[in-house]
């Protein structure tokens, strides 16, 4: 690279804010001639490359650290101090005033939070907080049988929560206290069991008895369904549960009536979509 | 014209003129032209067109597009994904917490003994209610054969399993040739659809009977001879000496045995042509364990010896995967269990299958 070339890639100094400081280095290095030997014709060629050297106090850092003012998923709980990259920590992070920078005002603010007395809630995995918010827009099908006899037993949710796709151990399913019996008119009603994820955080999750002969008989299966039965209105088994129930219905439509107006829009986009309407 | 002369021309008439007469007797001053480059540009030329000529070179090594890998990103334009089970498919993210979802984890797989206590505890009396459901097998298989860009069109078999079950099974419809004709009404009997000796095979010769509408041909060890015309129509379907399948001493035995066999068959994907599946019915639930594993080994070794030659063993099948209906749920089988010995891979009492070889 010629200087001559070098310095027309560099903008002039008016652009920048600062004056600065252009450092050159020979791209083929000059000996020292030794006694009695003589100079070197520094007009060829070789002799007029250089490299533009880089001024790294000028670059821009690409992590910062950040304090937390409140619970973020996945980074962190009130107070931690992290360190994140460097336009996630400004847009997401400190412009909503999810976090503040972590200058000495607010690393002391961290440090004194026990003596204000705020809590600090801590999950214990990054991933448990999305698992729990995705148990609440949700609706798990309890097929059981009508003929036969039976009491709900903690093997039954766990087999059937697995075979929809959530892998729960039996440890962490806490069924309500009282017994259900299939003689208690159960089919087509909602309960709510918390689920410990990891031991301890807790999540809710929502299932519906669905009665087994009739819905694999052929008649019911030859019937064409017009709404998926996740969508119909929700009656609770126990009434201390009937406002929560209803709660998380409403999160179960709002979702459900956003994918449709997405396939509405934008037509369908993979495979997945079609089963908005579900095969029981 | 060249640079030169060009030159002079300007120079000439930029000289301020004296006269009228000055630019008529003012002669354009004409500079030493070549015909030829000169010695720099030269060599310029000659590594320019050495570097065009490398060029040139390093496009005819590259390969043309295969048939396989024009349909595969067509794939990718429509809204349907790849059908195969492949690593591409598990998340990036894992999910490490002892309750998770099935999507946030690389799915594990199973060994048999826990795959079929799952399906169990689904099917129970007191759930589904479907406690003695057939147990599902879909295979996925690698088509791609020794040459590059050509694929197995299709595989169809039979299945002989060791331990029976009942379910309503396709029909297979049996050619047999017997040595006598009281045994040949016995083998119509047993459930041959149709059955002869001597006489049969005159007819075939002639053309009056439809051979492509037979799935297997047995033979007696005795009629082996007198079957040796038939090779040129009866081709693969040809039963041949040491495949027990097809010939015996015993025959209404072996009818028997395909009566109960199960049929397969599979063919390439459109867009993926080096994907195949299939799904056989392979055990009851209620059946024991040993059972059920006894009858996988078989799919296993009969699956395997179909696939084309030349292919490292155990590259056929890809992927086994058990389901029970009206239960969803599908879970992948550990196969390390059934993988089968080299020495062990081309047994020879077996025949090859009708269109295992490549389309050429």
């Amino acid at each position: 690279m010629f200087a001559a070339s070098v310095l027309r890639r560099v903008a002039s100094p008016n652009c920048y804010h600062v004056r600065t400081l252009i450092v050159l280095k020979r791209s083929h290095p000059l000996r020292q001639p030794q006694v009695g030997e003589a100079h070197k014709n520094l007009q060829t060629k070789r002799m007029r490359t250089y490299e533009l050297v880089p001024l790294t106090e000028e670059e821009k850092p690409k992590t910062i650290k950040v304090v937390l003012k409140e619970l973020v998923e996945g980074y962190g709980a009130v107070g931690d101090v992290i360190e994140v990259p460097r336009n996630f920590g400004r847009f997401e992070l400190i412009v909503p005033g999810r976090a503040s920078y972590a200058s000495p005002e607010a690393l002391k603010w961290a440090e004194t939070l026990q003596e204000r007395g705020i809590e600090v809630v801590r999950f214990t995995s990054k991933t448990s907080p999305g698992t729990i918010r995705y148990l609440r827009s949700r609706v798990y099908a309890l097929i059981m049988s009508e003929k036969n006899p039976w009491t709900l037993e903690v093997w039954h949710v766990r087999s059937h929560l697995r075979s929809q796709g959530l892998v729960v151990p039996e440890e962490a399913i806490v069924l309500p206290d009282k017994p259900i019996n299939h003689n208690d008119g159960v089919f087509g009603k909602d309960i709510i069991i918390t689920i410990k994820i990891n031991g301890k955080d807790e999540a809710r999750c929502r299932l519906r008895f669905r009665p087994a002969e009739e819905l694999l008989s052929p008649a019911t299966q030859l019937q064409e369904v017009e709404q998926p039965w996740y969508i119909d209105t929700p009656t609770a088994l126990f009434e201390s549960q009937a406002a929560e129930i209803n709660q998380m219905h409403d999160e179960v439509m709002a979702i459900f009536q956003k994918r449709i107006e997405a396939i509405r829009s934008e037509g369908l986009r993979s495979i997945a979509d079609l089963n908005v309407r579900a095969i029981f | 014209m060249s640079v030169g002369m060009l030159r002079g021309l300007l120079e000439g008439l930029r000289k301020p003129s004296s006269g009228l007469l000055s630019l008529a007797v003012q002669t354009p001053y004409v500079e030493q032209v070549r015909g030829y480059p000169t010695q720099k540009y030269f060599k310029i030329l000659a590594e320019n067109r050495k570097r065009n000529r490398i060029r040139k070179l390093q496009k005819l090594e590259q390969p043309k597009k295969t048939f396989a890998e024009i349909q595969k990103s067509k794939l990718k334009r429509t809204v349907l994904g790849s059908r195969r089970y492949t690593e591409k498919d598990w998340p990036k993210q894992i999910n490490s917490d002892d309750v998770h979802l099935l999507k946030e984890v690389v799915r594990p797989t199973f060994d048999l003994e826990s795959c079929i206590q799952m399906h169990r505890e689904v099917l129970h009396p007191q759930m589904y209610n479907h406690a003695n459901s057939l147990v599902m097998a879909t295979v996925e298989l690698d088509m791609t054969s020794k040459k590059r860009g050509h694929f197995v069109d299709q595989i169809s078999g039979s299945l002989l399993l060791p331990h029976f079950f009942e379910y309503k099974r396709q029909v297979t419809r049996i050619l047999c040739f017997t040595k006598s004709p009281d045994e040949a009404t016995l083998a119509l009997e047993r459930g041959a659809n149709l059955a002869g000796g001597e006489q049969l095979v005159k007819k075939i010769e002639a053309g009056e009977v439809d051979v492509a509408s037979f799935d297997t041909v047995v033979c007696d060890l005795n009629m082996y001879e007198k079957i040796q015309s038939l090779k040129n129509i009866l081709k693969k379907q040809m039963p041949r000496l040491g495949n027990t399948d097809a010939i015996s001493e015993d025959v209404l035995n072996l009818i028997e045995r395909h009566r109960k066999a199960v049929l397969f068959s599979a063919s390439g994907d459109l867009y993926e042509p080096d994907y195949a599946a299939f799904t056989v019915p392979i055990a009851r639930l209620q059946m024991p364990i040993d059972h059920i594993r006894a009858n996988i080994k078989e799919l296993f070794v009969g699956v395997n010896h179909l696939g084309p030659r030349g292919r490292p063993p155990n590259s056929f099948i890809t992927e086994i995967f058990l389901s029970c209906p009206p239960s969803l749920e599908r879970l992948v089988l550990d196969k390390t269990p059934f993988l089968i010995a080299p020495s062990q891979n081309a047994p020879a009492g077996r025949a090859r299958a009708p269109t295992a070889e490549p389309e050429e």
